[in-house]
């Protein structure tokens, strides 16, 4: 497994549009990651990390796991790659998104 | 069964199941062995409208281990992915299939094989047609002809043929599974207070159906240490260490579109096998999901259940009195530890035999690729004398039912204990089924043209 940054996950995961899933433990739902982080954007259009120059494959599928949003702790997997980073503030915009 | 739904998850999972292994020196190609791996279990022949395939969302792997390790050193991968060639018909062919490109043939699946060792990737040969199943006289009208064109040469001695075959593994499943009742001898059996049962010949639970076969054949050199191709049959070099995995993507979402939704992440394995019935047997209930996902080197987290077998110990109370010696015999079983976790060392059948690839203990078929392949083969390989057969490697025709169920029963025990005498019995322990019936191919892919779904069930 690798591990990503912050800014970099946001750059992958702002592309995925309606195909990436959350399928986190975390206390609600799987939701999806596309309008979860878009919706999280809506609220905070000045952050410049949200604004991908980067873009997946045009079939490349990007799914993120929430493992404990307490720790942050996710995984993002894409391709034949399992990418694992911590960020409490990724994972509890997330978990905010979906409720 | 021998690997068949034999853990509580993959039983859910028939794609991903696999059900037997074979691997051995090729009876007709002289410097070749034969390796297949069977999935898709009981496989009714009659099966439509939607017959049986690979999972194209599935890797499958033969795995072999040519230095003792119990790691991989060389594994033949295969892809899939299947196509509708037709789509405004609801059926799975509009006409007869004559030929591997009717347009006749709408659901059709394709695969590639790729084959990775010495830290480099080949693809061998890729858009290989999978052929049809047997549907019978209208859909498939020859199709053992068909089956035939799907025999491909891949260059450099390699062959591959993927598709249906008839189950060649024999097994009478209904009893055994019905608290240790082996038919022949089930007037002995305690019946827990119930009726007495009689002995009655044994039931083949896998007669008449199909199975989907992986089966490649490669020169000997193509899966040894350094490419050698070794005529020792004392030599550790001379045995390698064989196994199939199946895997899915770590991450899978459905959705509404299309019905199959998105995978991706990394493969994570979900069944393997290596001995047959090991995982069945040996293993506990509880634990047999997780060893699907273990690798052959861990295999020592599951070794008291080679040196303990349950079923061992539950002979003689199944059968009292019939296996009193069994019953007194406390030591680990080494004899079952090294035919199937390490191997048989030279000197223990005969100072020429010899399946050992090291010490580290792995679930692995063991083939010793310096003995020819037998002119008269045994169906009870070693024990029945013919070293040809398993547990060197996995012949067809191999009764490898009988052949650990007697090993269970201490058969094999003066193999490492000379002081130890088995018990009468062993020689009726068996589920009374043998391979009589069933018809295989004089060349590869050996298994027998599978059962058509008009025909069976009849």
């Amino acid at each position: 497994m690798q591990s990503v940054t912050r800014r970099g996950f946001f750059k992958q995961a702002g592309t995925v549009a309606a195909i990436a899933t959350v399928a986190g433990v975390v206390s609600t739902a799987p939701l999806g990651i596309g309008s979860a982080v878009a919706g999280a954007a809506s609220t905070s259009t000045k952050e410049p990390e949200l604004t991908s120059t980067e873009h997946l494959g045009s079939h490349e599928d990007l799914i993120a796991h929430v493992k404990n949003s307490r720790t942050g702790e996710m995984s993002l997997f894409i391709g034949n790659r399992e990418v694992t980073f911590h960020d409490r503030k990724v994972a509890a915009r997330l978990v905010r998104a979906s409720r | 069964m021998s690997s068949h739904r034999e853990a509580p998850e993959i039983a859910k999972d028939p794609a991903a199941d696999s059900t037997d292994l074979y691997a051995f020196v090729s009876p007709d190609k002289a410097g070749t062995v034969t390796l297949i791996a069977n999935y898709i279990p009981l496989q009714a022949p009659a099966a439509g409208p939607n017959f049986y395939e690979f999972g194209d969302d599935v890797l499958y792997e033969i795995k072999i281990d040519n230095n003792g390790d119990g790691m991989s050193d060389v594994i033949y991968q295969f892809n899939f992915h299947s196509e509708n060639t037709i789509p405004s018909t609801f059926l799975y062919n509009d006409g007869p299939i004559e030929s591997l490109t009717s347009t006749n043939w709408n659901r059709r699946q394709l695969y590639s094989v790729t084959r990775v060792a010495g830290g480099r990737s080949d693809v061998l040969a890729q858009n290989l047609v999978v052929p049809p199943c047997n549907i019978g006289p209208l859909s498939t009208p020859d199709y053992a002809a068909l089956a035939a064109d799907a025999v491909y040469d891949m260059g450099g001695g390699r062959s591959v043929f993927v598709g249906q075959r008839a189950e060649a593994f024999f097994v009478d499943l209904g009893a055994i599974f019905d608290l240790g009742d082996l038919r022949p001898i089930a007037n002995l059996h305690a019946t827990f207070g119930l009726p007495a049962l009689a002995a009655a010949p044994g039931v083949n639970s896998t007669a008449q159906v199909n199975v989907s076969s992986i089966a490649i054949q490669v020169p000997i050199s193509d899966i040894t240490a350094n490419g050698s191709v070794p005529s020792n049959t004392a030599a550790a070099a001379s045995s390698v260490g064989i196994w199939t995995t199946a895997s899915r993507r770590k991450a899978r979402v459905l959705d509404t579109k299309g019905g199959t939704g998105v995978e991706t992440g990394p493969y994570v394995q979900v069944s393997r096998m290596g001995n047959p019935l090991f995982n069945e047997v040996l293993v506990p209930l509880a634990q047999k999901d997780e060893w699907n996902a273990q690798n052959p080197v861990d295999d020592k987290n599951y070794a008291n259940g080679v040196a303990h077998p349950e079923l061992s110990a539950l002979l003689n109370v199944l059968y009292p009195g019939a296996f009193p010696n069994l019953a007194a015999y406390t030591k680990p079983r080494a004899d079952l530890e090294a035919i199937l976790l390490t191997g048989i060392p030279a000197g223990v059948v005969s100072p020429t035999f010899s399946t050992l690839t090291g010490t580290t203990q792995a679930d692995m078929i063991r083939l010793n690729v310096a003995i020819p392949a037998a002119t008269t083969p045994n169906p009870l390989g070693v024990i029945g004398g013919d070293v040809a057969g398993f547990p060197n490697g996995r012949r067809i025709i191999d009764d490898v039912v009988t052949i650990e169920l007697m090993a269970l029963a201490g058969a094999t025990i003066p193999l490492v204990d000379k002081s130890f005498t088995p018990d009468a019995a062993v020689a009726d322990a068996t589920d009374g089924v043998t391979g009589a019936g069933l018809t295989f191919l004089p060349s590869f892919p050996y298994l027998g043209t599978p059962y058509s779904g008009y025909a069976v069930p009849a």
